[in-house]
């Protein structure tokens, strides 16, 4: 089904994003189930956002908080600077659009071809996202073992 | 004013005008560094494209807003914001937006898919868009409320 093979790709680039770019390894927190019907997501306080159309109409949430992203800019632009706001969003954005984009590239190599937007970022507090016309909804816990902090990916959507 | 913002105006006022039948009054459009990113409270309807056209809606309605639009357009009066009906309504309305405002961008060229409706709520949320040249917001005044609606859109056109 092509729902699980979406949800490989993510675990997969999602891995290789965090490893390559932070040097971090990255474990799956919980064992993998189907989401029988789509739930609105409670988002954390910085969130990177990318849609996707064509094969899938998406939305794909990489949640985490300040903190996290912090930790993120110190490993890309080194730890002595003290990165500003629009920096950190920068590095969300960038690490979502990596993301997003390696499961895109897959998805089309296995003829399945999508299209996504430019990166956004949210940030705020007590976030409720909620789908409209989702059928799909793929949720993912992800644990980052060596600084002990966690993230969420999740995908929201309908196949076309 | 970049065809993008009149896009915005022109669609609003359409979907509002055809789906509820209020006639909105456009008030200011801002655009680059004068897009004020938040904080933002209510609830925001949030539609993608992707494409030749490539970015995202979001529309900001007060808690008391949404509820009023959406007895308006199904005739249920919610209970609060966060109610399902009050998602669907202003999923659906950011859904005819973009639909209106990618029939507009695809005349010119810029052809684009959607990505389906989310509806956030929340408070002192911020919205960024670091990849887009093209950021605009949009002010509305509706006959139903003093509140005003706010319209979002960051966007990039590929040739």
């Amino acid at each position: 089904m092509i729902l699980d093979v979406i949800h490989s790709h993510i675990v997969v680039v999602t891995t290789d994003v965090f490893k390559t770019m932070l040097g971090w390894r990255v474990e799956e927190a919980e064992p993998y189930q189907r989401i029988a019907r789509p739930q609105p997501l409670e988002l954390r306080s910085m969130n990177g956002s990318i849609g996707f159309g064509g094969g899938m109409s998406a939305t794909l949430f990489l949640a985490t908080d300040e903190p996290l992203v912090r930790l993120m800019a110190g490993k890309i632009m080194g730890a002595d600077i003290d990165p500003a706001m629009s920096d950190l969003s920068d590095v969300l954005g960038e690490i979502t659009n990596m993301v997003a984009g390696g499961c895109k590239s897959r998805l089309c190599d296995g003829g399945f071809p999508v299209v996504m937007t430019i990166p956004n970022i949210i940030r705020g507090r007590s976030i409720r996202a909620t789908g409209r016309d989702v059928q799909f909804m793929i949720q993912r816990r992800f644990l980052l073992p060596e600084i002990n902090n966690d993230f969420q990916i999740s995908l929201f959507g309908r196949l076309n | 004013m970049h065809f993008i913002s009149t896009f915005t105006r022109i669609a609003v006022a359409e979907v509002f005008d055809t789906m509820l039948s209020l006639k909105l009054e456009a008030l200011e459009t801002l655009e680059g560094a004068d897009v004020p990113h938040g904080p933002l409270e209510g609830v925001v309807g949030s539609v993608g494209f992707a494409g030749k056209i490539n970015g995202t809606l979001y529309m900001r309605y007060s808690d008391k807003l949404a509820c009023s639009v959406t007895e308006r357009l199904i005739g249920v009066t919610p209970v609060t914001a966060a109610d399902s009906e009050v998602a669907d309504v202003i999923g659906e309305i950011a859904n005819m937006v973009s639909g209106t405002m990618k029939g507009q961008t695809s005349k010119q060229g810029y052809h684009g898919w959607l990505s389906t409706p989310m509806i956030l709520r929340g408070s002192e949320i911020f919205l960024e868009s670091k990849s887009a040249p093209i950021s605009s917001m949009s002010r509305f005044r509706l006959p139903i409320s003093n509140d005003r609606l706010e319209v979002w859109v960051f966007a990039k056109l590929e040739d």
